[in-house]
């Protein structure tokens, strides 16, 4: 059932300059990719996560140590070998005119076709399979270059399924996504994984998306270690603090995810209920406030009263009662 | 090389090379072969000899045989160096027979019959945007038979029908060409099309 696809053993990452100039990024790694996971690689900019990603797709070579392809060496492929089961997405958008979705797509055929690239049915079924898995089947006959971004990055998704592999490796796919389409893109890679067997690897910036959603973690530090786990093991062993740690920037073990850090300066007692409650603290600590459930009759007290569909914001202070309708108007209220 | 404007000037720079040297040749060279070196730089399909055209003939053939056998690299390379090695293919092997096969072309036509500027820019985009397709397997068929039709066109022109007068070749494609060239290029800024360089 699962099964590993590749073992990186006591690797070394980086690049060769010249015979005797070369740079270390990371040392020592030990990794395992399965079949039926969806693994997430995170860490701060510039700590070589693109370069784990070019080494263990052999678009750049690795300095020393070992990498097996289901048990065989990396080298030991011929490169259309290792096309046929190892696909990437890369980061950098592609930028192609007069060029349908579906022959984008079609290209993923290369390591299958001859040297007239002549298309046989097994081909053309290959990309429609690749289509629907991408879930793009309904932009095949669209130009690439009216695409949107999320819609882009399917098809570059289904591109690399024509090359029907085991292992997928997509290098930051969310990254000029809006929300929407970083959610859905993430989800796919899950189901990628889940619904059709398939080892995904992804970069991401995406904390929160991929705490939600990736069966494993590659937290790289800055040192080019890598720490590895369920997101929930990184969160409670407190690495993913740790990693990201900078300053006024504060990881919330509750809710697992960053915050700024904005120091409050003066108190407020809020008496509200439900969401009103939720959003209302929240806007309050923004502008500056520790928030109490209960003080001195001295400090400022917000109250929210919902009548029929209206809510209001009501403000005591000094003996001074006024009335706000949204909360906008009462942070404007609270600082004037 | 992956920056364009590197690109551009080591363009610039061999081209202002290549015309240093070609003024120095000229400098030390005799008048009579300074006016063929001029009349060979206007560009004229005229003065290709039976004899010359036994040597252009088969070095043009092979040069458009190996694009034909292009067609596959080039439209893996469609996606950028990267995209087409994790496809398998052998990136360095493609570029030299990419090379070999525009030099081949370029190089022997002119030889025989002078620079003739701008068929060579612009019936490759021309192409694309009339068929709209990047597919080689149809634009390398397409740019083969556009650009021959588009040379003997402005040969056709050249000759200037009803007057004794031959223009030189290279006046009439950049005549047309150039206007054809900024015209892709606004309608690509446009976003009208996009392709790759």
């Amino acid at each position: 059932m699962n099964s590993v696809v590749l073992t990186a053993q006591n690797l070394t990452i980086g690049y060769v300059h010249s015979r005797t100039n070369k740079t270390v990024i990371a040392q020592g790694l030990n990794l395992e990719l399965h079949t039926q996971e969806f693994v997430c690689l995170v860490g701060p900019n510039g700590v070589g996560k693109s370069t784990l990603l070019r080494t263990l797709t052999s678009l750049q070579p690795k300095l020393s140590g070992n990498l097996l392809l289901k048990g065989k060496p990396l080298e030991k492929y011929t490169s259309k070998a290792l096309a046929k089961l190892v696909s990437v997405v890369l980061t950098s958008p592609v930028q192609v005119g007069n060029m349908k979705v579906r022959n984008l797509v079609g290209l993923g055929r290369f390591p299958f076709t001859g040297l007239f690239d002549s298309r046989r049915p097994e081909d053309d079924s290959a990309v429609q399979a690749a289509l629907e898995m991408a879930g793009a089947e309904g932009l095949a006959e669209r130009f690439v270059h009216e695409l949107s971004d999320g819609e882009r990055q399917r098809v570059m998704i289904a591109r690399a399924l024509a090359q029907e592999p085991l292992l997928l490796v997509l290098d930051e796919p969310t990254a000029f996504l809006d929300l929407p389409g970083r959610v859905a893109t993430m989800q796919l890679m899950r189901e990628l994984a889940h619904t059709h067997g398939k080892a995904v690897l992804a970069s991401t910036h995406d904390l929160d998306q991929a705490m939600h959603l990736a069966d494993k973690m590659w937290l790289m530090g800055k040192d080019g270690a890598i720490l590895q786990g369920a997101p929930e093991d990184l969160v409670l062993s407190g690495a993913f603090g740790t990693t990201f740690a900078q300053p006024h920037l504060q990881f919330d073990l509750k809710t697992g995810s960053f915050e700024a850090e904005i120091k409050p300066e003066q108190r407020v007692v809020l008496q509200a209920e439900g969401l009103a409650d939720i959003w209302t603290a929240r806007a309050l600590r923004r502008a500056g406030f520790e928030v109490l459930v209960d003080g001195p009759s001295d400090l400022p007290r917000v109250e929210v009263v919902q009548k029929s569909a209206r809510t209001t914001w009501k403000l005591l202070r000094n003996g001074v009662a006024l009335e706000f309708d949204s909360i906008y108007a009462l942070l404007l209220g609270l600082s004037a | 090389m992956k920056n364009p404007t590197t690109l551009l000037i080591m363009g610039l720079m061999f081209g202002y090379a290549a015309s240093a040297l070609t003024s120095l040749l000229i400098y030390f060279s005799r008048p009579e072969r300074i006016q063929a070196y001029t009349i060979w730089s206007y560009g004229s399909f005229s003065g290709v000899t039976w004899n010359q055209l036994r040597v252009m003939a088969p070095v043009i053939l092979v040069g458009l045989g190996v694009a034909v056998l292009l067609t596959k690299p080039l439209n893996a390379l469609l996606l950028g160096e990267d995209y087409a090695r994790s496809m398998g293919l052998n990136v360095k092997q493609a570029r030299f027979f990419i090379l070999l096969s525009a030099s081949l072309l370029a190089g022997t036509v002119t030889a025989f019959c002078g620079p003739i500027g701008f068929i060579g820019v612009a019936v490759p985009h021309l192409c694309r945007n009339l068929l709209r397709s990047a597919d080689h397997k149809v634009l390398i068929p397409a740019v083969i038979l556009v650009g021959a039709i588009a040379a003997l066109v402005a040969d056709a022109i050249a000759q200037l029908p009803g007057s004794q007068y031959v223009l030189p070749i290279n006046v009439v494609t950049s005549l047309f060409g150039a206007p054809f060239v900024i015209w892709v290029l606004i309608r690509q800024r446009r976003g009208a099309t996009s392709f790759t360089v």
